[in-house]
């Protein structure tokens, strides 16, 4: 890394892990949406240091543009005292904190030990000097019967949550 | 870049920053969000593999996950909707009807 | 530059089959009147039937397809007749008691016909990824069909702890599968056995982390035993067809795509893996029989037994032979019969707007209904192993495959289990029989199709118990890795 690249990677990186804190310790959940905001562009910034362009754009409209505006539509339907007013932390939060320490540690072990070979590092991510271009041959050639299986997925979704949400008209 | 520990790191992190969310708040919404911030830090881990070992496809499965992650959280909010109709509320520990 | 044809399409005929159907009721569904809303479930009847047909007419045959995404081979093609087999009972059961419980979609078919899909694929692929999505189409559809009754406070509380672990569950599976993905640069298992034969020792550890990883997302699927937490409470709270499709289908495609995960793309790494599922099957065999010793509810009694039962399929895989994969295959379809049955007795005594079902209810069923006694007598001796039923032969050739493998503890804590879970089965039969009348009078459900489906069952159970031959000969024959 230059240390340019250095200064970036911890100012992102600090951000989606501020961002990530403040989401689950906000009391108001409101304010853990902004704060998934903030931590999702963390992340893009994050992709864009790895030099995926697409999927950088693509976390800042899907993730940090719609999916939040989906969540913060749904709770603003809902009546603030109810969603807003519940105390924070189940009674077994001791337990959760302690498998997600643990869970942290095992993973910490695994990437310093985790050996990957760099040789390539940072080459075929672009054709004629477009990333979007690579992803497109690769997703439709390569990964074309997933793509479709994706297709599959979000229809069921989209079928599943207007049978769960529609109401019956008497 | 050549070290790519730090970058699994952050994306590590995220993980179990997500999985605390998890596990410890009582507000089905912020669940949500933690389960989402969970599911794309794991994406990450791909992209991140993607960039260090000189293949695309990593990227590739990043959109993938990026779906499966979006159809999740539309079925979530479904649930959270439904849990408000009939209980008026969305605390997790709310609904404790059936024993263990 | 790959280029597809016609070809790649042979190994998913059977998906394409059944994806016709689907969409003809997703669209047809607008033009039925609300009162007529059982053709749909003929619909899907008839499209499952058809399935099947497809299936058994191309079983044997071998073919891949979509750059090696997507295979047909024996074992895909035998567990294809396990999973149209359950949803066909499943159908047989939703039929009437959808329409009184006030749910009666067109949309209920479709989502259940589009899980049926995702599992086929789920059991009909090496490649990683594709596993993934497809254990999600699937997880996706399970959460939607275990809420789909949506005034009920027990399914949505279900369907919310569901939703919960399930993700949880499936998000450290992308993890590992992106471990994996690092690690060998390919998500295809055949490339993974390849590359993880001549690795050395770090790489050999980091590849069973990351399998570990891998094995939480489908250990919740098969409710291995420490995520097994969600299955009696969806089981109660769900409504009882889909308790029931629940408890065979998604458990048989995930039991396929575990075998192919271990014994293709771990198979460099069988002894370590060995050790963990050892321990993983007799903590699974006990939690779920001890904990079925408490309880009230017929449906939550089933869940725990269901968590025993895919403890007792783990000793198939664990002794490693072929033999024990095919038991395993076995095992599977004629647990259909056994627990198909057995819920639809729960449901036969059901009453409406209410999600569970006491044992208590079941009080003199035994002398008023003489014939739904007689079968749940049968599908209880077949759930705790007692000749000549067919969990009696299931049994038998999965501990015969562990001892064959010289698992002999494994194969005596397995005995022990057998003999706990004799218990609370015969306790539903003490219970219907010898406990005098109910404090309420029993009422039945009068379904004709709901009655079919308890015969299937009850016949199911005797006949293969009584003449396993053909249908084990080609569940042994159908392992072919």
């Amino acid at each position: 890394m230059t240390s340019m690249e250095a200064i970036i990677f911890a100012i992102v990186s600090l951000i989606a892990v501020v961002g990530a804190l403040g989401l689950v310790f906000a009391k108001n959940p409101y304010h853990s949406a902004l704060w998934m905001v903030f931590s999702f562009v963390g992340l893009a910034g994050l992709l864009a240091l790895l030099e995926a362009y697409f999927l950088t754009v693509l976390q800042l409209i899907v993730y940090a543009g719609a999916i939040v505006v989906m969540i913060a539509f749904v709770m603003m339907t809902i009546d603030f005292r109810k969603v807003g007013g519940l105390s924070k932390f189940v009674p077994q939060w001791l337990w959760g904190l302690i498998i997600s320490f643990g869970i942290l540690i095992d993973l910490f072990i695994l990437a310093s030990k985790m050996k990957i070979d760099v040789s390539q590092s940072g080459k075929n991510l672009a054709i004629a000097g477009s990333n979007t271009k690579a992803l497109g041959m690769e997703l439709f050639t390569h990964y074309l019967f997933p793509f479709e299986l994706v297709a599959i997925i979000l229809l069921v979704a989209l079928i599943g949550v207007v049978v769960l949400t529609k109401r019956e008209i008497k | 870049m050549e070290n790519y520990v730090p970058f699994l790191m952050v994306a590590f992190i995220l993980f179990a920053i997500g999985a605390i969310g998890v596990l410890v708040r009582r507000n089905f919404f912020v669940v949500l969000m933690s389960l989402e911030i969970m599911i794309n830090s794991a994406g990450l881990v791909f992209v991140i593999l993607s960039y260090f070992s000189g293949t695309v496809s990593g990227q590739v499965f990043f959109i993938f996950v990026a779906a499966v992650a979006a159809s999740e959280t539309a079925v979530g909010l479904a649930i959270a909707v439904l849990m408000y109709r009939v209980r008026h509320t969305v605390d997790v520990t709310e609904f404790s009807m059936m024993k263990r | 530059m790959i280029s597809y044809s016609l070809v790649d399409f042979r190994p998913i005929i059977p998906e394409l089959v059944l994806l016709f159907f689907t969409f003809f009721i997703l669209f047809i569904d607008f033009a039925i009147p609300k009162a007529k809303k059982k053709i749909n479930g003929f619909i899907a009847l008839i499209g499952v039937a058809v399935t099947l047909v497809v299936v058994l007419s191309l079983y044997g045959s071998s073919w891949t397809g979509f750059n090696n995404m997507i295979i047909f081979d024996k074992a895909s093609g035998f567990v294809n007749i396990i999973l149209l087999l359950t949803a066909f009972v499943a159908i047989l059961m939703s039929l009437d008691f959808i329409k009184r419980e006030g749910i009666n979609f067109g949309e209920y078919y479709v989502i259940l016909l589009f899980s049926l899909i995702a599992m086929q694929v789920f059991c009909s692929t090496y490649n990683l990824i594709v596993m993934f999505l497809a254990v999600e189409t699937l997880s996706i559809s399970m959460y939607i069909l275990t809420a789909i009754k949506r005034d009920g406070l027990r399914s949505i509380e279900a369907a919310m702890k569901y939703f919960i672990l399930g993700s949880f569950a499936s998000s450290f599976l992308v993890l590992g599968i992106a471990l994996i993905y690092g690690l060998f640069g390919t998500v295809d298992l055949l490339r993974v056995k390849e590359l993880l034969t001549g690795a050395d020792s770090l790489h050999t550890w980091i590849a069973l982390v990351s399998f570990v990883l891998i094995l939480i997302g489908f250990g919740f699927k098969i409710a291995a035993f420490p995520f097994h937490a969600w299955t009696p409470d969806v089981y109660e709270g769900a409504i009882t067809p889909m308790s029931a499709f629940m408890s065979i289908a998604p458990k048989a495609a995930s039991f396929m795509a575990l075998m192919r995960l271990l014994v293709v793309g771990m198979f460099p790494i069988q002894v370590e893996w060995v050790k963990l599922l050892w321990i993983i099957a007799v903590f699974t065999m006990f939690f779920g029989n001890l904990v079925a010793l408490w309880q009230k509810d017929l449906k939550r009694l089933l869940g725990y037994s269901s968590i025993a039962h895919a403890g007792y399929m783990l000793v198939g895989i664990t002794a490693a032979n072929s033999l024990g994969y095919g038991a395993v295959l076995f095992y599977l379809f004629g647990y259909i019969f056994m627990n198909l049955g057995a819920f639809s007795v729960a449901e036969y005594i059901s009453k409406k707007n209410v999600e569970g079902c006491l044992i208590d209810d079941l009080r003199g069923m035994g002398y008023k209904y003489p014939l739904a006694g007689a079968a749940m007598l049968v599908f209880m001796f077949s759930l705790s192993g007692v000749p000549p039923t067919v969990g009696f032969i299931g049994k038998y050739y999965l501990f015969s495959a562990a001892v064959k493998s010289h698992l002999y503890w494994l194969v005596i804590l397995g005995v022990i289990n057998s003999a706990i879970s004799a218990y609370f089965y015969l306790n539903v039969i003490v219970t219907m029989y010898m406990k005098g009348g109910a404090k309420e009078e029993v009422v039945s459900f009068p379904s004709p199709y709901l009655r079919a489906a308890i015969v299937i069952g009850a016949v199911g159970t005797i006949i293969f118990g009584v003449a396993p031959g053909s249908v084990l000969n080609v569940a042994l024959s159908s392992i072919v890795f």
